[in-house]
């Protein structure tokens, strides 16, 4: 049970969150390819090791960005 | 086994006498006694038969390593598959062996054990194929398994898990594990110390030692005493069964029959979990009257229970000469047989060598040795050296190394925050381990006598040894099915483990991982460190399910939201269903016949129906609307205040989310009338897009659902019954249209009327807040008596919209429902401004003419269709599915089944006979639009 | 709709409902009013003259009025009278009355440290600026009130919360 940073609240445990996807995609303009739409929808860099990835603490819906390491666990700075 | 009571153990009461029964057999013991200390004590041999060859078993160790002694007790609770060498042995339990019929003295299985060359590891891989698989399962599942469960018996007593925090968290309560908890204590740190025995002392328990100056015993006590004075919580029966992310401890605590889970966080760990001793390689090395001498010696010190009269001791190690002296001082014949050559042990006769094989079936009868002596004993105790436990080390990241010297893992690095002291960390000696103690914690070690001992040697199941010589005891493993899995390529340690189950019993190959990963070095020709161990994972001893689940079993699973009328809606007679979260009344009085009588009665005059849990969530903001039109596929900011407008919700992918209803109450000032089951998900769903795409100043969320209750009065009589109400509103159609709303006043507050339709009927939604619902409720039904008006449950409900050709999103709705399959069309034409999924209606996939589109179905004959039946396409060679049934009732309005349905190419299909497969059978029905029952929607504002 | 009539337990009378376990006394408290304030809390603050802080989940609140800190923009205003008028101020803050939506139990007594650690992940010394968490898996507001605490949870959880406390704090047994 992971324990992560709301950066309004404090540490919580991981079960008072919900993960959002990666940190950095910028939503396409309607203009956009139908390829750079999927991509937008579907492709992930899933990093092995450190990773920036939004969340959102539930109890407060405080969405923020999370450096988090996938391997170790390891969690990093909190951007909100 | 010749087990037997003698004078001494120093935890048992023997002023305190229980008895119970042992399949039939009514076993003596005191309190103290575990289940397996009292039927040694009894004389009791075969405790348990083998889960493959169902080979007689007995006793083996005194913890949670054990594994053959499984049994199921019953006492307050039923417990299947416990290690009788931990439970307690109490007063008036029925304990079970398992895997013996009738049971294990007397298994009529045990022939199984003749065809033993037939049935090697993974030999169902091979067999029992021809002429088909399935013949053979119910046989082969009906003899897997140990314990039984016993439906319908108690389980232990519930319990809520908890969560507590410590700086510095200890585990084991060896003498290593009480010194760095006491140093850190009296330094002044909060300190939790955990022990899985009901005592602390881990090896002090059964072992003489020097501490100090003072006995073993003397220094534990004193050490406990000082622990407590200084304030470290120290919890016995207690395991530590797994380390979690971010270094969050699981443990195990026990309450009467069961056990507490508790979240510890310490912010420093040290493991001091000891190690385990292991057995040694032979012909029949498994059967009973084998075990290990350090459980021998726990049984005389701990309960005073002799093991055996006629003792054979083989050694590997110096830990076997303490339990071979100590029951010789206890009155037992014993032999030494040493691996290492004899040296001159002392008084106890000593050969040198080791054990080749084991006679006797039901008991041990005797040993050869592979010189070729052969000596008449009823016990043979093995001491094959002991393996630290890295269990929890390795859980924490911790990557264990080779130790040649003592012929076991032991760990490397220490993990951030974790370390391991004592004979976990491979110093088996006292002063070693006290030593590795306090220096973890930065103490002093007491004075313990130096204790000149022979190296042990670590002796491994060679390839090609004679007779059968077990490896893995509980799941039946030999060391022939070790070099079995070489020969068929399953040469890694991960395979070797599948491949013959070794290590996967509920001993989690405690005592027989390294032995069958030695041998599988040997045989593959590398070193044991090169072979590798399989990955440790939690939990390190089984814990229950119900543990895990703490309180959430039967009523308390999952928390059911109640309505505020839950009261008059009972008084009513209703039968109350869960449904989107909450308990709702279903239909009032007796199935069938109420839910059809309430669906026409709702047509015919006016029904009153509790719609309490449909969402309420408010938008504020100059930013509003411009929110909700990128939020919504319909357009909303040009809904004028004192509106209603019909909307959908998307996702990224397109795909229809959610339905509602979105009402202006002014120009920065929404509410969203979201269906009931979703509001959770809508409220998240806004709260993330307002921080991602909008200045947040500018665009406010309130969910105010709780705060609200909604009745809904429909029906052709129900603007008379609402007017009944003299609530202020002018409610004729013209200053209220349909989607449109107003407010009143009812019982000195604000009252709300909204013109929204579920049934296809003329209808009103009132919201008023909820602490007067019940007034209004009473208000309604007392307006509605002159017109009969009927209560309306959920039941009667489906039916209507189902009648209506209303849909339900996720019942009428997939994951890939696009909003142009349900037949709205208009806003992807007309709307202008961007908003969630819009993209994704512009790709191929939107646009494909052949799409499953939303259509009714009526069908022929009057049995309603099946909900999920196939509508088939039979133009090829074989039949294809064209789409499905979504929703299927019967309406006793029109007096035949109505039916919803997704269906390729639908909305171009109407009037088209379809054939309809469920089950096998087929039903006829053709395409009609999905409103059945008023196309023109002259209903809604009719009466 | 599934069929598990059997396992609902009854709603208790709110009027008479009191739970006496060991070491805890648990009873219903009256609610004055209830306001929820979204956006610029200390415009908001200016305004109405509440503290626009609000307390964590271990704040002490003081009687008859006090304001518990939801979120970093929102704030759960507890008073007889509106903090202000309900709808959007163009300062920038959203109010709306949520008077209706929630019951609020008082617990009191010796085994409080205990119902914490059953009941919450709090860290009691670190208990944070956000009042909002969950209680016994159901999302409630938290704070300090006299010598013990008040829980405000939404109606119709209220039932659910309150046979959970039952069942959690109920006498251990023997061990």
């Amino acid at each position: 049970m992971q324990s992560f940073p709301c950066p309004f609240c404090g540490p919580r445990p991981e079960t008072e969150f919900r993960h959002d996807g990666e940190a950095g995609k910028l939503r396409p303009a309607l203009s956009c390819t139908d390829s750079e739409w999927s991509l937008y929808l579907r492709a992930r860099t899933a990093a092995r090791g450190p990773s920036r990835e939004i969340w959102t603490h539930l109890p407060c819906m405080e969405t923020f960005v999370l450096q988090r390491d996938t391997l170790s666990h390891r969690v990093g700075e909190v951007a909100p | 086994m010749s087990g037997q009571r003698i004078p001494g153990g120093t935890e048992i009461d023997r002023s305190r006498a229980i008895h119970f029964d042992f399949d039939g057999q009514r076993i003596a013991g005191f309190a103290g006694d575990t289940i397996a200390s009292a039927l040694i004590a009894a004389g009791v041999s075969v405790v348990g038969r083998s889960f493959k060859y169902h080979r007689p078993r007995g006793i083996w160790g005194w913890g949670p390593e054990e594994p053959n002694a499984i049994v199921d007790v019953t006492g307050d609770s039923h417990r299947p598959n416990c290690r009788a060498t931990l439970e307690p042995a109490r007063d008036g339990l029925t304990v079970r062996s398992v895997n013996g019929w009738p049971d294990a003295a007397r298994d009529r299985l045990a022939v199984i054990d003749r065809f033993a060359r037939f049935l090697p590891a993974g030999f169902y891989y091979k067999t029992f194929l021809w002429p088909n698989w399935r013949l053979f399962e119910p046989g082969i599942r009906a003899m897997a398994g140990l314990g039984r469960v016993r439906p319908g018996s108690a389980g232990f007593a519930a319990q809520a898990p908890e969560d507590a925090r410590c700086d510095l968290l200890v585990v084991g309560a060896g003498p290593a594990g009480v010194l760095a908890a006491l140093t850190a204590a009296e330094a002044g740190r909060d300190v939790v110390l955990v022990e899985q025995a009901p005592h602390a002392g881990g090896s002090l328990r059964l072992r003489q030692a020097q501490i100090d100056g003072m006995d073993g015993a003397a220094w534990l006590r004193a050490a406990l005493a000082r622990l407590a004075a200084a304030g470290a919580r120290v919890w016995l029966r207690t395991c530590a069964f797994g380390v979690y992310d971010h270094g969050l401890v699981g443990l195990a605590q026990g309450v009467g029959d069961g056990a507490r889970l508790v979240r510890l966080r310490p912010r420093q760990t040290i493991l001091a979990t000891g190690a385990i001793e292991r057995g040694l390689p032979f012909a029949n090395n498994d059967r009973p009257g084998v075990m290990s001498a350090e459980a021998a010696l726990a049984y005389l010190r701990l309960q005073g229970v002799l093991v055996g009269r006629r003792v054979a001791v083989a050694l590997a190690s110096d830990a076997g000469l303490e339990p071979a002296q100590a029951l010789a001082a206890a009155g037992a014949e014993v032999t030494l047989i040493d691996a290492r050559g004899a040296a001159g042990q002392g008084a106890l006769p000593c050969l040198s060598g080791r054990i080749a094989a084991v006679q006797g079936r039901d008991r041990v009868r005797g040993v050869t040795l592979d010189s070729g002596a052969s000596l008449a004993v009823d016990t043979v105790l093995l001491a094959g050296g002991h393996t630290p436990s890295l269990h929890l080390y390795a859980q924490a990241g911790g990557k264990p190394v080779w130790d040649d010297r003592l012929g076991a893992f032991v760990p490397g690095h220490d993990p951030e925050g974790l370390s391991v002291i004592g004979a976990a960390a491979g110093h088996l000696a006292l002063r070693a381990a006290l030593t590795s103690a306090a220096a973890a914690v930065q103490g002093t070690a007491p004075g313990v006598p130096d204790a000149p001992h022979r190296p042990s040697l670590a002796v491994w199941p060679q390839p090609g040894m004679k007779g059968r010589v077990w490896v893995d005891l509980q799941n039946d493993v030999t060391a022939k099915d070790v070099e079995l899995a070489a020969r068929e390529g399953f040469a890694s340690v991960e395979h070797l483990k599948r491949y013959t189950t070794l290590g996967m019993a509920t001993d989690q190959g405690k005592t027989s991982n390294l032995a069958g990963l030695a041998l599988l070095a040997e045989v593959t020709g590398r070193s044991i460190p090169d072979t590798g161990t399989t990955t440790f994972r939690p939990p390190f001893v089984p814990v229950p399910l119900a543990t895990l689940a703490g309180l959430r079993a039967g009523p308390l699973v999952n928390p059911l939201r109640r309505l505020a009328l839950e009261g008059e809606h009972r008084a009513a007679g209703a039968t109350l269903r869960e449904a989107g979260g909450w308990l709702r009344p279903a239909f009032y009085g007796a199935a069938p016949e109420a839910i059809q009588s309430e669906a026409l009665q709702a047509r015919l005059t006016v029904a009153l129906a509790d719609a309490s849990p449909l969402g309420k969530i408010e938008i504020f903001g100059p930013d509003a609307a411009a929110f909700l039109d990128f939020v919504h596929y319909n357009t909303v900011s040009t809904l004028s205040p004192g509106r209603c407008r019909y909307v959908f919700v998307l996702t990224e992918g397109g795909i229809l989310y959610d339905d509602g209803v979105l009402l202006r109450q002014g120009e920065e000032h929404f509410i969203l009338s979201c269906s009931s089951s979703h509001v959770a998900g809508m409220h998240a769903h806004l709260e993330a897009w307002r921080q991602d795409q909008f200045p947040q100043a500018r665009v406010m969320i309130h969910d105010t659902t709780p705060h609200w209750a909604t009745l809904t009065v429909s029906g052709p009589k129900s603007r008379a019954v609402v007017a009944a109400l003299a609530s202020g509103l002018a409610l004729d159609d013209g200053a209220l249209p349909h989607m449109a709303f107003g407010w009143g006043w009812f019982a000195g507050t604000d009252l709300r009327v909204a013109r929204v339709s579920f049934t296809g009927d003329r209808s009103y939604e009132l919201s008023i807040r909820a602490d007067r619902a019940r007034a209004l409720w009473l208000a309604l039904r007392e307006a509605g008596a002159p017109q009969d008006m009927t209560l309306l449950g959920g039941e009667a409900l489906m039916i209507l919209r189902v009648e209506k050709g209303y849909p339900i999103v996720g019942i009428d709705t997939d994951g890939a429902t696009l909003p142009m399959d349900m037949g709205m069309s208009a806003p992807l034409t007309r709307k202008r401004a961007d908003f969630i999924g819009r993209r994704s209606l512009m790709l191929d996939e939107a646009q494909r003419p052949d799409r499953p589109q939303f259509v009714g179905l009526a069908a022929e004959g009057a049995v309603p269709l099946p909900t999920g039946a196939h509508v088939l396409d039979l133009s090829g060679p074989a039949p294809r599915s064209d789409g499905f049934v979504t929703s299927s009732r019967f309406s006793p309005f029109l007096r035949r089944p109505v039916a919803l349905a997704q269906l390729r190419g639908g909305a171009g299909r109407l009037g088209e006979r379809v054939v309809v497969q469920h089950m096998g059978q087929r039903m006829g029905a053709v395409i009609v639009a999905p409103d059945q029952i008023d196309p023109e929607g002259g209903r809604l504002n009719a009466g | 709709m599934p069929d598990n009539v059997a396992a609902f337990l009854p709603i208790p009378n709110w009027t008479h409902a009191a739970l006496i376990l060991q070491g805890l006394r648990i009873s219903v408290a009256e609610l004055p009013g209830v306001w929820l304030v979204s956006g610029d809390l200390s415009a908001f603050g200016a305004q109405s003259g509440v503290d626009a802080e609000g307390l964590g989940a271990l704040g002490q609140a003081k009687t008859p009025g006090y304001a518990l800190r939801m979120a970093r923009g929102r704030l759960m205003v507890i008073g007889a009278a509106p903090p202000a008028a309900t709808g959007w101020h163009a300062a920038g803050f959203a109010v709306s009355e949520v008077s209706a939506a929630y019951r609020a139990f008082d617990i009191e007594g010796s085994d409080l440290p205990r119902l914490l650690a059953r009941a919450t992940t709090l860290d009691p010394d670190h208990p944070g600026p956000c009042a909002a968490l969950p209680f016994g898996g159901v999302p409630v507001a938290l704070c300090r009130i006299g010598e013990g605490l008040r829980l405000h949870v939404e109606a119709p959880l209220a039932p659910a919360l309150w046979h959970w406390l039952a069942a959690a704090m109920a006498p251990d047994l023997a061990p």
